[in-house]
């Protein structure tokens, strides 16, 4: 299975909670990351095009506030599961390395 | 309009035009709401705008899998070899309408000189438009037009140079020419073959239709023209604009990798065409840093492509 890149993991997570627009979706992006990810605009929406077309996203409907458009996105179930999957991928990486560290020996220096 | 949103309305011209229209208001709104009014705009959005545009209409043209890259490469790199043929054809046409005589207008100066009337005359005038009707079919996804056209140009040099010695005051190939003139005419009928063996690989490696492109493409030969016009005054002078050229080409093939697919379809016909010439003269310094040039090209575009290729996800970038 293919990995799934920071940007494109954190896009999906920020929608876990819900529909968001372009905007909203960077900010959540930021804050589920500690501050790590911050998106641009031309990455939000590569991102966002990929998944539309994997069918990981879906669009929520559209509406236009202080004359400006947005869309707002939603996560698919296959797009939470494919999330899920990465999460548990990534924590399986994470538990090799971790259970290791509290039994390996200091390396010497 | 901030300046922030001029820049920003710009690099969006990095995008395909139908993109643009779909989703240029929502990414610039997106925009505004993450900067508010700053006047100035950020850099790092301006290039990542940049960066995902270029990819995008790369994406477009190959369809974002490795067959398309290699496919719209070749397709690519037969348009600009027969834009090259055009250019160096009309400019051979001029010299010699200008001079009173007529001759066969080939490539980036070759020439085999042919009586003024009848055939000879159809011939040149063959030569010269008929690059141009190949290129019109490949921008608008014509692929089996062109290759029909690009196989009638390399027709045309073969039949010069075989049929015609001697009544048509070509000169013929084989016996009573030297080796290095035996290899300068088969490096100009690589040179012109290769649009046609390129047209037929594209066809090959991806079936249904090809992909349009844009009819700037026809603007190359000016381009060409004001650099060759330019050489005149300065030899050197050429060499900047080509390496910026040259080396802004490779930094979009990042992202767009059927571009290295494409230079290096058109660097090796080049070298087979001027590689003669640079050995046969090695003080004309002209024809040897071409060669070398093309040589390079080719060797990067090759790895360019084969790193590029198959490890890198196509579709998009920095996802």
């Amino acid at each position: 299975m293919q990995t799934m890149r920071e940007p494109t993991y954190f896009t999906l997570a920020a929608l876990l909670d819900g529909p968001l627009h372009g905007y909203a979706i960077t900010k959540r992006a930021e804050t589920v990351s500690d501050g790590r990810v911050r998106l641009t605009a031309g990455t939000l929406y590569s991102a966002l095009d990929r998944l539309l077309g994997q069918g990981l996203v879906a669009v929520d409907g559209e509406e236009v506030v202080d004359g400006r458009a947005r869309r707002y996105y939603r996560l698919t179930p296959s797009g939470r599961r494919a999330l899920e999957a990465e999460a548990g991928r990534l924590a399986d990486a994470a538990a090799v390395v971790v259970s290791h560290m509290s039994t390996a020996t200091e390396p010497a220096t | 309009m901030t300046a922030a949103e001029r820049a920003y309305r710009l690099a969006l011209r990095a995008y395909p035009a139908d993109y643009r229209r779909e989703r240029g208001p929502e990414i610039l709104a997106t925009l505004a709401e993450m900067h508010g009014d700053a006047g100035r705009p950020s850099l790092r959005e301006a290039g990542a705008l940049i960066q995902a545009g270029l990819a995008e209409r790369g994406r477009v043209v190959t369809g974002g899998g490795r067959t398309g890259m290699w496919a719209e490469g070749c397709a690519l790199a037969a348009l600009l070899l027969l834009l090259l043929t055009a250019t160096g054809a009309a400019f051979q046409l001029g010299w010699d309408v200008w001079y009173g005589r007529l001759g066969m207008g080939w490539p980036l100066g070759g020439f085999s000189p042919v009586q003024l009337e009848g055939a000879g005359l159809a011939r040149v005038l063959a030569a010269t438009l008929l690059p141009w009707a190949a290129a019109l079919a490949i921008c608008r996804g014509r692929r089996l037009a062109a290759l029909a056209v690009a196989l009638v140009i390399s027709a045309l040099y073969a039949g010069g140079v075989v049929g015609f010695a001697g009544a048509g005051g070509y000169q013929s190939w084989g016996s009573g020419q030297t080796w290095l003139e035996n290899a300068y005419q088969l490096g100009t009928a690589t040179f012109l073959a290769a649009p046609a063996a390129l047209l037929w690989v594209a066809g090959r490696a991806r079936r249904g239709p090809a992909a349009h492109r844009s009819l700037g493409w026809l603007a190359l030969p000016a381009i060409l023209t004001i650099l060759h016009l330019a050489s005149y005054w300065e030899t050197t002078v050429v060499f900047w604009p080509l390496g910026t050229i040259l080396l802004a080409w490779f930094l979009v093939a990042r992202w767009s990798p059927h571009l290295a697919v494409a230079a290096f379809g058109v660097a090796v016909p080049v070298l087979a065409f001027v590689l003669p010439t640079a050995l046969g003269a090695p003080e004309y310094e002209y024809a040897v840093a071409v060669a070398s040039g093309a040589a390079v090209l080719a060797l990067a575009s090759l790895i360019s492509a084969l790193a590029f290729g198959p490890d890198t996800e196509l579709d998009r970038p920095s996802v």
